[in-house]
């Protein structure tokens, strides 16, 4: 997981989760500490996507499923978006199981928006697609600042609070809460994100 | 118009990345997660911003030492080429000359010594037949005439070698024989 490869930029790693190393027990317990922190979020996220209830039980288990299942290499940071993303793709996922049919009913009932039963997810991006995706956030990510690109990589790599953060480079800690936000705002704008919202 | 829809939007996106990141607190959060029911935009905010935290932590993890690579070592490894092939040109011609014809003494000497051992070895199992005396009457040194067969028998090295003297006097009696 994160705490295992030296960072690249020679910057201190990140210190192990209390309790000891990362082993695969704790990055269980950690996993499920994030998904429990989720829950409710995660329920209001998908009870707009899924017409019962029951459908969102079932999906935040196959959530969690996904979660136990593939130990995805993914920071402390970045885990509640990843479960959100998750979340997204199994709705997807259970939208494309049911028949054409009774997609169409369910819409008329709920008044989903068809685009949105149908949106293109993470889950069936092609390898090409998905190699290109990486380049671009690559390219983003170098076409940042130095100072700025160092503040994401200790927020979002590392999981570092903003307090740490700005005693570390020695900054204050407005400074590194606005530059995080510039930098988002950037990546944003690079990676065309606005312009899908449209 | 544009400037304020696009200004609304990042403020959701932001907020969206508050609550991913655990900017909140717990009451901010809670109203959130209500606007989330009731707000289309908000709700595709969340997801767009939970893929844009996945990716761009993906990158910054599977970051690599080097991007990218230096320019100096390049004129190193092509200036090596050359020698790396003088290296091997000498290396196949000595494998060649040493195919070809430069046979070392030792293996000479080696066949020359089998040779003789296994024409000794022949001599020692081969009894020869007795001189024919009245041949060789006139010519033949006394010891020789005197010769019988027992005598001729080998018994050990010094015998063969005795054979071997006896044959090459003989051989060469008979060219001066044929001379004459």
């Amino acid at each position: 997981m994160s705490g295992d490869s030296p960072p690249a930029d020679g910057s201190p790693p990140q210190p192990n989760p209390p309790g000891g190393p990362a082993s695969p027990k704790n990055e269980i317990e950690a996993w499920n500490e994030v998904l429990e922190a989720s829950r409710g979020g995660l329920r209001a996220f998908l009870s707009t996507k899924l017409p019962q209830a029951a459908d969102v039980d079932d999906c935040l288990q196959a959530v969690s499923i996904a979660m136990l299942r593939m130990p995805p290499d993914v920071p402390p940071p970045a885990r509640k978006a990843w479960l959100f993303r998750v979340a997204a793709n199994q709705a997807a996922l259970w939208w494309r199981k049911k028949s054409v049919a009774d997609r169409a009913l369910e819409t008329a009932l709920r008044s989903v928006p068809p685009a949105e039963a149908g949106q293109r997810h993470f889950a069936d991006t092609d390898p090409l697609e998905t190699a290109e995706t990486r380049q671009r956030v690559r390219q983003a990510i170098e076409r940042l600042p130095e100072s700025t690109r160092k503040i994401v990589r200790l927020r979002l790599r590392d999981g570092k609070p903003f307090r740490e953060i700005a005693e570390q480079l020695d900054i204050p800690l407005g400074t590194a809460l606005t530059r995080m936000r510039r930098a988002m705002d950037q990546l944003r704008i690079e990676l065309n994100d606005l312009h899908e919202l449209d | 118009m544009n400037q304020t829809s696009d200004s609304s939007c990042i403020d959701q996106r932001q907020r969206c990345s508050d609550y991913l990141l655990g900017e909140m607190g717990d009451d901010e959060a809670s109203r959130f997660e209500a606007d989330l029911t009731v707000d289309d935009t908000l709700r595709a905010a969340l997801l767009a911003e939970s893929n844009l935290i996945c990716q761009v932590a993906d990158q910054l993890t599977n970051e690599t030492p080097c991007p990218t690579l230096p320019a100096s070592p390049r004129p190193a490894s092509v200036s090596l080429q050359p020698l790396a092939i003088i290296v091997a040109a000498i290396a196949a011609v000595v494998m060649i000359a040493a195919a070809i014809g430069w046979a070392p003494s030792p293996q000479n000497e080696d066949y020359e010594f089998q040779l003789a051992t296994a024409w000794a070895e022949r001599i020692e199992t081969w009894q020869a037949p007795p001189l024919v005396v009245d041949q060789f009457n006139a010519d033949l040194p006394v010891e020789l005439v005197a010769a019988t067969g027992d005598d001729l028998e080998l018994t050990g090295d010094e015998d063969a070698l005795d054979w071997m003297v006896l044959a090459i006097e003989a051989s060469l009696l008979e060219e001066n024989r044929n001379e004459g």
